[in-house]
């Protein structure tokens, strides 16, 4: 149970770190070692300029089924890249991603897209991760269509209105475009299109930092009702300390692409170790008594 | 308004002498008649049936020329800008050849090469010269929309290429392209007249505004209304042409449905 102070990558030895004795009887269901991600920079006459810093730097971090992992850190500190990682939309430098025990950053074609229905990615913004020529229920169907088997045919329909329901939106509505939804209902839109394919993972990266605060606190309440009811595994990514307080069992600080601490909420939170946590828990204002 | 261009087609017959190749060559180059609004040609043939006969071979190159380079466009810029890399790098490289062509000069030279100087040929040629520009514009478009996260979603769901070309990428990156086309579509009749005029386009049997505005060009002096009114037509046309592009670009943002 003893964390090591070092910085990176805490998960090497087969010791569990992870600070919940009771998580860590639940399966894995996400595990990455050493990912490393490097933008090449384009263009012959820029290739010399090749010392740039890896967007993600050798980052390491296991989730369990149910289990919520919050990812903090400043703006550009590489935590979108890492989502990316994740998901597979990206391919790592080096390497590599589980999910369910199956390498996702190995894998190509079909055997990729089945791998991928068990992970999925909310997104930041409600306004872009939208198609806007297409309806609600098309945008909510799509994951339906890509991989057949989880909803025949004929039962597409009922899935969609069951999942609109399930956010907490009017499935009638399926015939809107998204353009007539506010920010908060186009984020339930977002999600469940993510949930569509029942994923044991979903990555959330940054999903309530676009919208206002009195929506913030609906769509975090969503996210955890979710958890509870389909027990489902989060990566939550944000910037906001209070929320990832509030959603995460345990964090992970995020620095230079580095995961410099990880551990429980209550480790982070009141006993900060590494100087970058406790400079950041200290930069967020104190919420009001 | 839109419509107007295209309604003339079937008018031939409406002020009586409808036949276009009905003359007299007495009447070579009278002005306006009882039923023959318009006059007559240096043939001595009704120059209104003339006007409105000519329609359909300078809408025809105009829509088939635009067609093709309109496809051709969508095609080679979705994958040029969704791919990038090499495939950009050679489509955006024969684009650059096109446009160090002087376009008038580069027609009239590919149309020399042609034994035939049909619709066809004609509409080809001009598409040869169109698509450089409206490829650019799609390539411009698909990048943009390219890095938006709904097309990220659909990546990260394991959609393949096709899909999200054809569902997500293409539909939203079109609009742009499209409201174009329909302005490039004047473009080109006005590009055809041209060509017929210079000599190098239709030739005399068949009949577009082109061909009587070349024939005209002798006579204009004594004989006004052989100029005017097919240039009247073309005008009215390019101009219906842009304004459906207007209506183009209204109907394509989904905000308005």
């Amino acid at each position: 149970m003893s964390r090591s102070s070092r910085a990176v990558s805490p998960d090497e030895s087969p010791v569990n770190r992870d600070g919940d004795p009771l998580s860590s009887a639940r399966p894995l269901v996400l595990e990455a070692s050493d990912l490393v991600k490097r933008h090449r920079s384009s263009g012959f006459l820029r290739s010399r300029a090749s010392s740039d810093t890896p967007a993600v730097d050798g980052v390491s971090l296991r989730l369990r089924q149910g289990e919520t992992l919050g990812l903090v850190g400043e703006s550009g500190c590489g935590k979108s890249s890492l989502a990316r990682l994740l998901t597979a939309v990206d391919r790592p430098t080096s390497g590599h991603v589980e999910v369910l025990g199956r390498r996702l950053d190995q894998l190509d074609g079909r055997a990729l897209r089945a791998a991928r229905r068990n992970i999925q990615l909310v997104f930041q913004d409600p306004y872009t991760c939208l198609d806007p020529r297409m309806t609600v229920g098309a945008i909510v169907r799509e994951p339906l269509l890509i991989h057949r088997d989880p909803a025949p045919r004929r039962d597409r329909r009922r899935r969609v209105a069951e999942l609109l329901e399930l956010v907490g939106l009017n499935p009638d509505h399926a015939d809107r475009r998204p353009h007539e939804f506010s920010g908060g209902q186009r984020q339930r839109i977002g999600i469940a299109r993510a949930l569509a394919l029942r994923p044991e993972v979903v990555v959330c990266d940054e999903p309530v930092s676009a919208l206002d605060v009195s929506v913030q606190a609906q769509i975090v309440n969503l996210f955890t009702a979710l958890q509870r009811e389909l027990g489902i595994a989060y990566v939550f990514i944000s910037h906001d300390l209070a929320v990832v307080e509030h959603m995460a069992d345990r964090v992970a600080v995020m620095h230079h692409g580095r995961i410099v601490e990880q551990g429980t909420v209550d480790e982070i939170y009141d006993h900060a170790r590494h100087p970058y946590t406790a400079e950041l828990l200290s930069s967020s204002p104190a919420p009001l008594p | 308004m839109c419509a107007m261009a295209v309604a003339p087609g079937v008018f031939s017959g409406w002020f009586g002498h409808g036949d276009p190749r009905e003359c007299t060559l007495e009447r070579s180059g009278q002005g306006p008649a009882a039923g023959h609004p318009f006059g007559f040609d240096i043939q001595g043939c009704d120059l209104y049936s003339n006007v409105v006969h000519g329609t359909r071979d300078s809408l025809t190159i105009g829509l088939l020329a635009t067609g093709l380079s309109f496809a051709v466009a969508v095609v080679l810029g979705s994958l040029a800008g969704y791919f990038g890399g090499l495939v950009d790098q050679v489509i955006s490289r024969v684009m650059d050849i096109f446009f160090g062509f002087p376009l008038l000069i580069g027609m009239i030279v590919v149309l020399q090469t042609f034994g035939v100087h049909d619709v066809w040929s004609v509409s080809v040629v001009l598409a040869l010269f169109t698509w450089p520009s409206l490829t650019r514009i799609m390539r411009s478009s698909v990048l943009a929309v390219r890095s938006l996260e709904f097309v990220t979603a659909a990546r990260e769901l394991g959609a393949g290429t096709l899909r999200i070309l054809v569902r997500h990428v293409i539909p939203n990156a079109i609009a742009p392209v499209a409201v174009l086309t329909s302005l490039s579509i004047g473009a080109v009749i006005t590009a055809e007249a041209a060509l017929t005029f210079l000599g190098v386009g239709l030739t005399a049997p068949a009949m577009s505004w082109g061909v009587q505005l070349n024939a005209a060009q002798e006579y204009f002096t004594e004989h006004l209304n052989l100029l005017v009114f097919p240039a009247l037509f073309l005008s009215v046309a390019v101009l219906s042409f842009v304004l459906l592009g207007d209506c183009l670009r209204d109907a394509f943002d989904p905000r308005s449905r």
